[in-house]
C-alpha cells in the first residue's frame, strides 16, 4: 500500500463524518460549527491564520532539530562510551520527569516572550523518544556482523558507519513517527502557556472571544500539520528503509 | 599455516572452555573440528580469528598474530550464522568485505556469486534470500578478498541434509579451485569425513582435542554411501563415542 493513501482517507473521511453528526443531531453553531462555516474562517482569515501557524511550524522544526541534534549526540555517546550512560541515566530521568510548564514558565520570566521557552518545550517532549530509539537501536545490531568486521579489521568508525547507524535506522524512524508529529503539539502547549503568536496563542484568544468556528480552523490546521509531518515521515522511512521487510 | 598451541580459554563462571589445545594446519591443508555441542570448536575457531584472547598459549597465522593477519586481510571468516548486513544486497555484503580491506587483488564480487549459483539473487535482500541461499553469499563474503586461511564455523549448520550434501560438494569444488588452508567446525561427521584432510575430535567440559584421525583419500568424496566414506564415519563415530559416554 502506498503510505500517503491511509493519510489521504483520514483526510477525506473525517470532514464527511463531521457533516454528518452535524445533520443527525443538529447543535447551534456555536457549539458545533459546520464544515462549510470553518472552510469560510480559513478562507477569510487565511493571512493571519497563516501568519500564525508559520509560527508555531518554525519552533515546531526549530525545537525538533534540536533535539534531533541532542539526542543523535548523546546516543553516538553512549554507543562509544558505556559509562556515560551510567553517569547521565539519573540525570535524564530528572529531565523527562520535569513538569515543562514550570520549566517554560521560570524561563518566561527569564527572558520573556521569546523563542526559547517555546524551543525548551519541543526539546522536552521530542527529545527523549529519540535518545531511547536511536540509543537502543545502534545496540540492536548483531554481534556477529560486529565480529565479522572486526575480522576484517574496520575500525570503531566502521564498524558504526557500516553496521551499528543502519540497524538503528527503522527505530531513528519509528521514533520520527511520534516525535515529530509531537513537536506541533508541544509548540502550540508553549504558545498556549504564554504567547502572542502562534496557533497555540489564537487557541486562547478565541477561548476568550467565544470564537468556536475559530478553534476549529485552529484545530484543523494543527491537525493538517500533524498529518503532513506523519506522512513526511512515512515517505522518508518508505525511501530510506526500502530493503525492508513491508 | 594455522597453529594453536597450548592454547587455554577459560570464561568465568564455568570450567575450561578449552584446555591446552594444539593444532597445526599446514598451507591447503583442511581440517575439521568435530565434537559434541559446548566442546569449544567455536572458542578456538575464535582464538584463530582474533576474537578472543586465550589466557594461556598462543594463536598463529603463517606466523602472525591473528589480528595482523585480519589487517592483511589473509583471514576469511564464515560464522555459523550468516553475518550479513540486513540493509545490503547480497552483491553489497560481498563487496563491503572489499570496501573495509580495499585488498589490491581481489575476486569480483558479481562473478564470485554467480559461480555460487546466484546470478539471479544478487540485487536481493538478506531476508529475501533462502537459508542455504544466505549460507552460500556468507561463504562468498569470506572468500572475496582471497585470504590463505579460511575459519568456517558450521557454515552448513540448521540446513536439511540434502542442501547440506549439495553445498558439502559445492565448497569442495571452490576449495579444490582456490587451495586455501581450512579450519572447519561442524556437527556432522559426514560433512567432516566428505571435506576433511585430518578431523580433530574434542571432548566437553574442559574442551580438549582428543585425537586426530587421517581421512584416507578415498573417504573424501561427495558420494556419501561410498564403502571407504562409510567406513570412515563409522570409525569416526565410534571414536566420538569413547570421549563422550552415552547419557545414563
Ligand atoms: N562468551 C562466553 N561467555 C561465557 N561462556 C562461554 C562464552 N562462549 C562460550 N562459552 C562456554 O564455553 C564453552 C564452549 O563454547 P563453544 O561455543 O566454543 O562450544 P561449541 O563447541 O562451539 O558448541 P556448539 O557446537 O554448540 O556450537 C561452553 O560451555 C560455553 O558455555
Ligand atoms: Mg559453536
Amino acid at each position: 500500500m502506498k503510505p500517503w493513501l491511509p493519510v489521504l482517507g483520514v483526510a477525506a473521511l473525517a470532514p464527511l463524518a463531521w457533516q454528518a453528526a452535524i445533520w443527525i443531531f443538529a447543535p447551534p453553531p456555536a457549539l458545533l460549527p459546520s464544515p462549510a462555516l470553518v472552510a469560510g474562517v480559513l478562507w477569510s482569515e487565511r493571512r493571519e491564520l497563516a501568519g500564525h501557524t508559520l509560527v508555531t511550524l518554525g519552533e515546531a522544526v526549530g525545537g525538533y532539530a534540536l533535539a534531533n541534534l541532542l539526542a543523535l549526540g548523546l546516543a553516538f555517546l553512549f554507543y562509544r562510551l558505556r559509562t556515560a550512560e551510567a553517569v547521565l541515566a539519573p540525570w535524564l530521568v530528572v529531565a523527562k520527569n520535569i513538569p515543562f510548564p514550570a520549566l517554560a514558565s521560570i524561563l518566561v520570566v527569564l527572558l520573556g516572550d521569546t523563542l526559547a521557552p517555546k524551543l525548551v518545550v519541543v526539546v522536552l517532549v521530542t527529545f527523549f523518544p529519540i535518545l531511547a530509539n536511536v540509543s537502543q537501536g545502534l545496540r540492536s545490531a548483531d554481534p556477529v556482523l560486529v565480529d565479522r568486521l572486526r575480522t576484517l579489521h574496520a575500525t570503531p568508525g566502521q564498524i558504526f558507519r557500516k553496521v551499528a547507524w543502519p540497524a538503528a535506522l527503522p527505530a531513528y524512524f519509528a521514533a520520527h513517527e511520534i516525535a515529530f508529529t509531537g513537536s506541533i503539539i508541544a509548540a502550540i502547549a508553549a504558545e498556549w502557556l504564554f504567547a502572542q503568536r502562534g496557533l497555540g496563542y489564537l487557541i486562547v484568544h478565541a477561548t476568550t472571544q467565544f470564537r468556536t468556528d475559530r478553534l476549529f480552523a485552529v484545530t484543523l490546521i494543527a491537525s493538517a500539520l500533524a498529518i503532513a509531518a506523519y506522512g513526511l515521515v512515512r515517505l522518508a522511512a518508505a525511501r530510506v528503509l526500502r530493503w525492508r521487510r513491508l | 599455516m594455522i597453529s594453536l598451541s597450548q592454547v587455554s580459554k577459560h570464561y568465568t563462571n564455568g570450567p575450561a572452555a578449552v584446555a591446552g589445545a594444539d593444532l597445526a594446519v599446514a598451507r591447503g591443508e583442511l581440517v575439521s573440528l568435530l565434537g559434541p555441542s559446548g566442546c569449544g570448536k567455536s572458542t578456538l575457531l575464535r582464538i584463530a580469528a582474533g576474537l578472543e584472547v586465550p589466557d594461556a598459549g598462543t594463536a598463529e597465522i603463517d606466523g602472525l598474530a591473528p589480528a595482523e593477519a585480519c589487517r592483511r586481510g589473509a583471514l576469511g571468516v564464515a560464522f555459523q550464522r550468516p553475518a550479513l548486513v540486513p540493509s545490503r544486497t547480497a552483491l553489497e555484503n560481498v563487496a563491503l568485505t572489499l570496501e573495509l580491506l580495499r585488498p589490491a587483488a581481489a575476486l569480483d564480487p558479481r562473478e564470485l556469486l554467480e559461480t555460487f549459483g546466484l546470478g539471479a539473487f544478487l540485487h536481493h535482500y538478506p531476508h529475501q534470500l533462502s537459508g542455504g541461499m544466505q549460507q552460500r553469499v556468507n561463504i562468498a563474503c569470506a572468500l572475496v578478498h582471497g585470504p590463505a586461511v579460511l575459519l568456517l564455523d558450521e557454515p552448513f549448520g540448521a540446513l536439511d541434509e540434502l542442501t547440506r550434501a549439495d553445498l558439502t560438494a559445492w565448497l569442495r569444488g571452490v576449495l579444490a579451485r582456490t587451495g586455501q588452508t581450512v579450519l572447519l567446525v561442524t556437527h556432522s561427521v559426514e560433512e567432516a569425513v566428505a571435506l576433511s584432510h585430518r578431523i580433530a575430535m574434542l571432548s566437553p567440559r574442559p574442551g580438549r582435542i582428543r585425537a586426530v584421525l587421517d581421512v584416507p583419500a578415498a573417504a573424501r568424496t561427495d558420494d556419501w554411501t561410498a564403502p571407504a566414506a562409510i567406513a570412515m564415519v563409522a570409525a569416526v563415530r565410534r571414536q566420538l563415542r569413547e570421549f563422550v559416554p552415552a547419557a545414563a
